[in-house]
Order: structure tokens, then sequence, then C-alpha cells
């Protein structure tokens, strides 16, 4: 009897925990991205990194994604190395983002400026807590579901892009772009 | 067995219950980025880089040649940059002589420029100027100093010392240069409008060999420095 109890006690420990909800993003590869300005039209037209990260969402839940910049000045670059002395220290801003995917259910279209992770853009939901359920393939998709199944709703591509202009310090600088899934509570 | 049951249904939906109080999920991925700003300075002659005076006639002696427009100019550079410019020697160098008499001594200072684009400068060429030789120059391995001729910014990194960053295609008046070159030897040959006579070397003789010379003047786009 005790053995019994013992037994079913282990399945509905089991049972509670397989229940448990799941928000991740599966694949990660954490991607190292160089952005080399050495010529004069790079400066001035810029340079784009198609497809710099994806994003495979998993999730049982209800989520929201945003994505904000981590560094040690908060808003700006940091920096490695000067190349000379005068010039401004660049921005995050001038980094810029775009999230694809085939239902376009991105709420920012298009590219936008990157912000410092602490005022993040929210890509999907808002800070708010709970938003409104919204089903794929509407624009806001944050309902449950995986990439494997609808990677039209469920997947993402990243693309970055710099136009530096000749405003900015010369020199050799890096940030930390953070994607954030989070459960929607 | 009813009692198991109920335990079981007691763990089971503690479980559940205690799930909702636990933090709320989360995952992160992330993109490391390096962004590496060159320095940039582009400085382009579109002109042939060759200019020739030829003096064979009595007119060209008395009232010179003026090349305008002699050497173009264009600068694209990713930082603030000075362009400053000096001959290469002290006195133009003799190739051959056409006569015996005469100083085949000519300074680099017979040789007068003019820029189109106004330098802030203490010495420049917003005039027509003597080009300074490299000594007059006082520019020691590329290096200018306040003495130096400067056509864009000035010795120094102080305010309105520097030109801005910036293309030739977009900044016309700043960045695009057009030189105009002036001999006029005159008759004697002194060169009246050099600042260094032709007798500065110890030959006494003041008017200048004929014969076929040349100077190489040098444009240099540095960093403000």
């Amino acid at each position: 009897m005790k053995i019994t109890k013992l037994i079913f006690i282990q399945i509905a420990i089991f049972l509670s925990i397989s229940s448990s909800a799941q928000v991740s993003f599966d694949l990660k590869t954490s991607p190292n991205i160089t952005f080399d300005f050495n010529t004069i039209q790079e400066y001035i037209n810029g340079i784009t990194y198609m497809n710099a990260v994806t994003l495979n969402i998993n999730a049982s839940s209800q989520f929201d994604i945003y994505v904000g910049a981590t560094t040690t000045n908060v808003g700006y670059w940091d920096v490695t190395q000067t190349y000379s002395t005068g010039g401004d220290p660049p921005p995050i801003d001038i980094l810029k983002l775009q999230f694809r995917n085939a239902s376009s259910t991105s709420q920012v279209s298009g590219f936008f400026t990157l912000q410092d992770i602490n005022t993040p853009t929210y890509i999907i939901g808002t800070s708010a807590a709970p938003d409104p359920s919204i089903n794929c393939p509407n624009t806001g998709t944050n309902t449950a579901g995986d990439y494997s199944a609808n990677p039209s709703c469920y997947k993402f591509t990243v693309d970055l892009r710099i136009v530096p202009g000749f405003t900015y310090q010369s020199g050799l600088y890096t940030l930390r772009i953070d994607y954030v899934i989070i459960e929607d509570l | 067995m009813k009692k198991a049951l109920f335990i079981f249904a007691a763990v089971l939906m503690l479980g559940t219950i205690a799930q909702k109080s636990y933090a709320q999920l989360s995952d992160e991925e992330y993109n490391y980025v390096t962004m590496d700003l060159r320095g940039i300075l582009n400085l382009t002659m579109t002109t042939n880089p060759q200019v020739d005076f030829t003096f064979k006639t009595i007119q060209e002696y008395n009232q010179g040649i003026t090349r305008f427009n002699a050497t173009q100019l264009e600068v694209d550079a990713t930082l603030a940059w000075d362009l400053f410019v000096y001959a290469s020697t002290d006195n133009w160098t003799q190739v051959e002589s056409y006569s015996t008499n005469g100083n085949a001594y000519l300074p680099a200072e017979i040789l007068e420029l003019k820029s189109s684009v106004t330098s802030a400068a203490p010495v420049n060429i917003n005039s027509f100027s003597s080009l300074l030789g490299l000594t007059n120059s006082t520019v020691n391995n590329g290096t200018p100093s306040a003495a130096t001729q400067f056509l864009a910014g000035a010795f120094g990194t102080g305010a309105g010392e520097q030109f801005a960053p910036g293309t030739a295609a977009h900044n016309p008046t700043t960045h695009k240069f057009r030189i105009d070159m002036r001999l006029k030897p005159g008759i004697p040959a002194i060169f009246p409008n050099s600042t260094v006579l032709l007798s500065a070397n110890g030959n006494g003789t003041d008017y200048a060999q004929a014969g076929y010379y040349y100077l190489e003047v040098v444009y240099s786009l540095v960093e403000d420095l």
C-alpha cells in the first residue's frame, strides 16, 4: 500500500511538471556580426546584414518578445579602441533592426532603431500584462505555438543595418543585442 | 486505495498550483556586434600632375604665365582634416642649361600658387603667394608647423583649425580645390614676386640661367593636427 502511494505521488509530481508552461528560443546560435567600414561609400550608404540571427519560438503559453542593447555606458557603444581624437562617440541607435517572417507578425515593420535593454522595443506584446490574445497569422501573434508547426508566425529572421555618416569618432566598438522572449503574465 | 487516490489528486493539484508561484518564464538570444569605423583620408588629383611653363617670347617673360585651375584636388575624409602644400626641395632642379651665364639656382619660391578655398591659417595661399621650399615650409618628415602653408585647416586642433569630414561630391565648396599657378620671370629673369632671391645660395648672379628645370609640389592631407 505504501509502495502504491509512493507510485501515485511520483506520477502526480511527474504530471504536474510535464504540464508546466514553456517559452524559449530553440536552436540558438548567438552569432557574431562585424560591420567593417573601410570605404567612403560604406560610410555614406551603410552596411546591411540580412538574416543576422534567426529566432525560433517555442511557446506553450502567451508570450512577449522584446529587444534591446546591453552596453557598459547606457546608450553608447562599448569602446575597444579609438583611431582618432575628433568626432563624437557613436550612440547605439545608429544600429537598426528589422524583424521578418512570412506572416509579418512583428508589431514593428521595417527598420527601427536599437534602444537600451532597459527601454526595449517590443516586437510582440507590450510591457503591460496580460496583453489581448492575438492568433496566428495576425500582426502581434502572441498565443502559444512553435516554429516547426507554424514558421510563418513563430520564426523571425532579423536584419541589421548601420549607416554611420561622418559624425562619429573612428574606432573599434562593440555591443550586445539581447532578444528576449517572456511569458505574458 | 481511496486514500492513495486522494493523495494522488492532492499532489497533482499542489504541483499545478505551485507552478503558478514560479518566476516568470523567459529565454534570451544574443547578437555580439562589432563596428569598425576606419579613419579614411582620400586625396585625389583630378588633373594632369604635370604642369608646364614654357617661356619662349619676350611678352611671356615680362607678363609671366598663369595657369588657371592648373591642379584640381578632391578630398574625401571620415575625420577632421588639414591640407597643406610645400615643395619637396628648396630649389628647382636643372635638367639642362641653354646658356653659360645666369644663376642655375632657382628657389622654389619663384612659383606662385593660389587656392580657390579660403584657409584661416596664418600662412596660406588664399591669394597668389610664393610656394615655400622644404626648409622654409618647416615641414619635418611630413609633419607641418605653424609656418607651413595650409590650403585647409591650420596647425593645431582648436576650433576652426580643421575642416570637417565629408566628401567632395557633397561639399564642393570646401572639399574641392582649384589651384592656380603663376611664374613671372621678368627681364632680366629675376622673378620679382619671389620671396627668396636667386642669389640666396651665395651665387651673386640675380637672374636665372636659361634652361630646363623641374620642381615637385607636395600636397599633403592629414588628420587634424
